[in-house]
């Protein structure tokens, strides 16, 4: 039972390296590379523009990537708490120091380079809970520990992020947070009571919304009912999306996107460009690759020997599935309009940054599968 | 690692919880990728044919091309009418870094335009940045290639070639080919050119007679457009189809000829030819520019033309109506002679005709011949000669109004002649029904006295007397009178039903003696040579002479205001020999029809024996 990899604390550097998931890291590439493409073609076959600095940030981001997954995954496990509580001030930052646009305070800039705090909550937050059960775990906890403690936490990002107001990303961090507490084992009877409590509370929540978060979600419903307004860009996509037929209409020849008919086409609504280019063979495809990077960093989440990493892996593979499946799920019509990027094809950094920092957290674990940690809270 | 033994997670219990969970979770993310996939192939299969036409609809855009106007063309094959190039200035806001600067330079360069800079700024950034905002829609060759010069001053500022209509051939055609402007809103329902902003139609004259055949068809593109409307590439193209030229019977110089022998008093001429029935010229004076319509015309100037009291706006040879006067007599005559009255049947002219009238307090109405002192005794081509009104009160007594009226309408008066402008008018030739219907009273005595020679109800334009002339020397020739060539119908056997054509002789040989015998009312206006003119002359009152005014010797026309001065008419034709044109003037207010409308005639008529119009004829179109 005890391999030479029992103790893994002392893993040599070269060690590390061959204990990399090259064919994670391929796929990566691959969605990448598709990203840029695409960029290519939105940006009418100029480099200079998206492509670049698309290509930038990848490059910025693999190495920040590389320099994580050699740090030990103790050193994470220590500061899980911390980096939380970092992430969370950073928040706050937003909350008196951001950047307002678009009616909405999302945004730092630091030294020049404006980053987006709330997209890397869910990743810390999906740290702090891995921590957080791995060290309560196996003790009988009753309910104040097992489920409001935990809710509490994933409820300060959420709070925070909603007033910004960016109501997508807040539900976004919440499920993430579900998604752990779901892993951890909680009694599946919570989940159904809190879908029933969540189903029977709409109409309360109904009215804390913001009119043009109602105007979304009621437009979700029925695109049709203002196709020039609310309705519109969800409209367009769509036909984009089915104009593209089964093949596409040919790489940089999509008319819904070059004509201009598609809102938001480098960020939120790439996807619709790609489909519409690329056909329903290219949407197939790129949705299967994220499936595969979704089935591999489960099956590399279920090989971490420790409770902390197996957490952390899987947080980290459901954040990226949710961005996938509310993406597509958006630009498709099956989701209300909430402002998710594509993780890698979107343009955006901190996305890019976070979900590339996100994996470096699941291959570190990978790498560190056999690690043993403490059990104690350590702060 | 001593305390690794606690570290170790053991409990099988525990990993199988979660190793069930991740299942589900995963059985959960594979089940959305199977819906996210289901979507895909519903929108990009299922209803991919659905989407693909709300595609196109998004992108393609027709625009329709305008078509240009069909020319209009002269007998001779001088084009009259014609489209122009015409010089514009637009500009492109997103051209221009700096719109105000553009536009302080441009005003610089051409100093003399009016031009209101900050107007244009707001109209430009009220519209799309792409779209052009015409700055001067016309300028000369001149500003247009000093613009041209200083081009890569003007950021965002461009010239543009566009096409207008132009009249080339004067004043003299203004009346006849009328004029274009923008389609009204009733013209919308059936003019397909409603559909292309600012396109423009005939308004009246040949413009408007012809539109449908000048107008053309339009042709249409479609445009591939972005989401702002503006045109990336055109896809397909079916152009436009220019209008049908048409050539006018109309001959140029004739016109341009007849409207200068007016010299610029208020008057009209028409010259049929007998033979064809081809109108040859139909002119007005005065007159405005033709082109005058084609840009905006300004209030004054409208004003002004509107006010005139020589109404230069209306097209006096078919819209207005004048009581025939004398020119009325020749008709009278045939009906007299149809009625069976000889030719050689004498009247003895004291002067006046006097007839019983009840409602008079003397019992008798008097009606005055033009010569005060009589005529003595005269037949009837003595009457026709010296113009006596008696001889002719009392043969239209004799038989009648509506015998009249009868070969009146038969020679062409009370209609319409060509029958194809919205301002041609019937004139009005009275009967008995006529006003019964009309006026609902009966008819007088005195009122068929007065038709007799042309006055009271009776009205006919410059057109309709030398059509009716016309087919009265040509023989008794039906001919169809029209304007564009190509639209007559073939009616060379028709005849105008006469019950002899010796009466024809009879009134012809008068209508000669009247011009070219001394004595004659137009012997001043005969035509030495080898070609001769007849024809008769005609006064016209527009007022009703008192009897008073009368004892004390009637006011020379001189001595009256313009508008109470009567009116003086000539209908001709010639030559003598074998007649070809007919000519009717219409002096309005000229005094008497031998001092000022037979002049002109005679002037015109030497100018076609001079010229022989019919030879320089070129026909361009095949009929």
């Amino acid at each position: 039972m005890f391999s030479k990899y029992d103790n893994t604390g002392n893993l040599t550097f070269f060690e590390k390296v061959s204990r990399i998931n090259y064919f994670f890291l391929f796929l990566i590439l691959i969605l990448f590379s598709i990203g840029f493409t695409s960029l290519y073609s939105v940006a009418g076959g100029n480099f200079e523009s998206w492509p670049m600095s698309h290509l930038i940030r990848f490059s910025i981001s693999l190495f920040i990537f590389f320099v994580l997954i050699f740090i030990d995954i103790k050193i994470y496990f220590r500061l899980a708490y911390l980096i939380f509580a970092l992430s969370i001030l950073s928040l706050i930052f937003v909350k008196f120091f951001g950047i307002e646009s678009n009616g909405a305070t999302r945004w730092i800039s630091i030294a020049g380079i404006s980053l987006q705090p709330s997209e890397f909550v869910k990743y810390t937050l999906i740290l702090a809970l891995a921590k957080y059960f791995h060290t309560i775990h196996d003790e009988e906890k009753g309910f104040i520990h097992n489920l409001f403690i935990p809710l509490l936490i994933i409820l300060i990002p959420v709070a925070i992020v909603s007033t910004q107001p960016d109501l997508g990303t807040a539900v976004i961090i919440f499920l993430c947070g579900l998604s752990v507490l779901w892993i951890v084992g909680i009694n599946y009877k919570f989940f159904i009571a809190g879908c029933i409590g969540a189903i029977l509370s709409l109409p309360l929540l109904w009215q804390f919304l913001r009119d043009y978060q109602k105007e979304r979600v009621l437009t979700f419903f029925n695109p049709e009912r203002d196709p020039l307004g609310h309705g519109y860009h969800i409209l367009q996509s769509k036909i984009a999306l089915g104009s593209g037929s089964m093949f596409g209409k040919g790489y940089m020849a999509g008319t819904q996107s070059h004509l201009n008919f598609l809102p938001e086409m480098q960020t939120d609504f790439i996807f619709t460009m790609y489909g519409e280019e690329f056909g329903f063979f290219g949407s197939i495809f790129l949705l299967s690759i994220y499936m595969l990077v979704v089935l591999v960093g489960i099956r590399m989440s279920l090989l971490s020997r420790s409770l902390f990493g197996k957490f952390l892996s899987l947080g980290i593979c459901t954040v990226f599935f949710i961005y996938m499946f509310v993406n597509i799920g958006m630009v498709t019509g099956l989701l209300p309009v909430v402002g998710v990027p594509l993780p890698f094809i979107s343009y955006g950094g901190s996305a890019m940054l976070a979900v590339m920092m996100g994996f470096a957290l699941l291959m570190n674990c990978y790498i560190h599968q056999k690690s043993i940690l403490p059990r104690g809270s350590i702060i | 690692m001593s305390k690794s033994k606690d570290f170790i997670f053991k409990k099988y219990d525990t990993e199988n919880l979660i190793n069930r969970r991740s299942a589900l979770l995963t059985i959960g993310k594979v089940g959305i990728f199977g819906i996210l996939a289901s979507r895909l192939a519903y929108l990009q299969i299922f209803e991919s044919e659905n989407y693909q036409s709300l595609s196109d609809k998004n992108r393609i855009t027709q625009r329709l091309i305008e078509p240009n106007r069909g020319i209009i063309y002269d007998i001779q094959g001088n084009a009259i009418a014609t489209n122009i190039e015409k010089y514009q200035v637009v500009l492109i806001r997103e051209e221009s870094k700096d719109l105000m600067q553009s536009l302080e330079t441009f005003e610089k360069i051409l100093a003399n335009k009016k031009f209101d800079k900050d107007k244009i700024y707001e109209k430009a950034m009220s519209h799309k940045k792409f779209v052009p905002i015409n700055l001067v829609s016309e300028l000369t060759w001149e500003e247009f290639s000093k613009l041209n010069a200083n081009l890569h001053k003007l950021d965002g500022i461009f010239p543009r070639i566009g096409t207008k209509r132009s009249y080339t051939a004067g004043e003299s055609h203004s009346h006849l080919i009328g004029y274009i402007a923008p389609i009204t809103k009733d013209e919308k329902t059936n003019n397909p050119l409603s559909k292309i902003y600012n396109a423009k139609s005939g308004k009246i004259g040949i413009e408007k007679a012809n539109d449908v055949k000048l107008r053309g068809l339009i042709g249409t593109k479609n445009v591939e457009v972005n989401s702002q409307g503006r045109e990336i590439r055109e896809l397909s193209r079916i152009d436009s189809i220019q209008g049908k030229n048409i050539q006018l019977t109309i001959d140029s110089e004739l016109q341009d000829f007849c409207y200068k022998a007016l010299d610029g008093q208020s008057g009209c001429v028409s010259v049929t030819n007998v033979l064809t029935g081809e109108c040859s010229a139909l002119v007005t004076s005065p007159s405005y520019d033709p082109n005058l319509f084609s840009a905006t015309i300004s209030n004054s100037k409208w004003e002004k033309l509107n006010n005139d009291r020589y109404k230069p706006l209306i097209n006096k040879s078919i819209s207005n109506q004048y009581p025939p006067g004398s020119t009325i007599k020749p008709f009278v005559a045939i009906a007299a002679l149809e009625a069976g009255i000889s030719e050689s049947k004498t009247i003895f002219c004291n002067g006046k005709h006097e007839i019983a009238d009840k409602s008079l307090e003397s019992g008798v109405k008097t009606f005055h011949c033009w010569k005060k002192q009589g005529h003595g005794n005269v037949d009837l081509n003595e009457a026709i000669k010296v113009s006596c009104d008696v001889y002719f009160y009392q043969i239209a007594r004799e038989i009648g109004i509506n015998k009249i009226a009868e070969v009146c309408k038969r020679f062409g008066l009370g209609k319409q002649v060509f029958n194809e402008f919205i301002e041609e008018s019937n004139g009005l030739v009275p009967n008995k029904s006529w006003k019964k219907e009309t006026l609902g009273t009966s008819w007088m005595v005195g009122e068929t006295l007065s038709a007799g020679i042309g006055q009271g109800y009776f009205l006919a334009t410059a057109a309709q007397l030398s059509l009716a002339l016309a087919q009265l020397v040509n023989g008794g020739k039906k001919i169809n009178p029209h304007i564009v060539y190509g639209n007559q119908i073939s009616s060379e056997n028709d005849e105008i039903n006469l019950a002899s054509k010796r009466h024809i002789k009879i009134v012809q040989k008068a209508l000669d003696d009247a011009t070219n015998s001394v004595n004659g009312t137009s012997y001043g206006s005969r035509i030495t040579g080898k070609y001769k003119m007849g024809g008769k002359t005609g006064t016209s009152q527009v007022r009703v002479i008192s009897s008073k005014e009368r004892e004390d010797g009637i006011i020379k026309n001189k001595d009256l205001p313009w508008e109470m001065r009567d009116h003086g008419l000539f209908i001709g034709y010639g030559p003598i020999e074998k007649p070809t044109y007919s000519i009717s003037v219409i002096v309005e207010h000229g005094g008497s029809g031998s001092g000022s409308a037979a002049p002109i005639a005679s002037k015109i008529m030497k100018y076609i024996f001079k010229s022989k119009v019919n030879l320089k004829r070129k026909n361009l179109i095949n009929v």
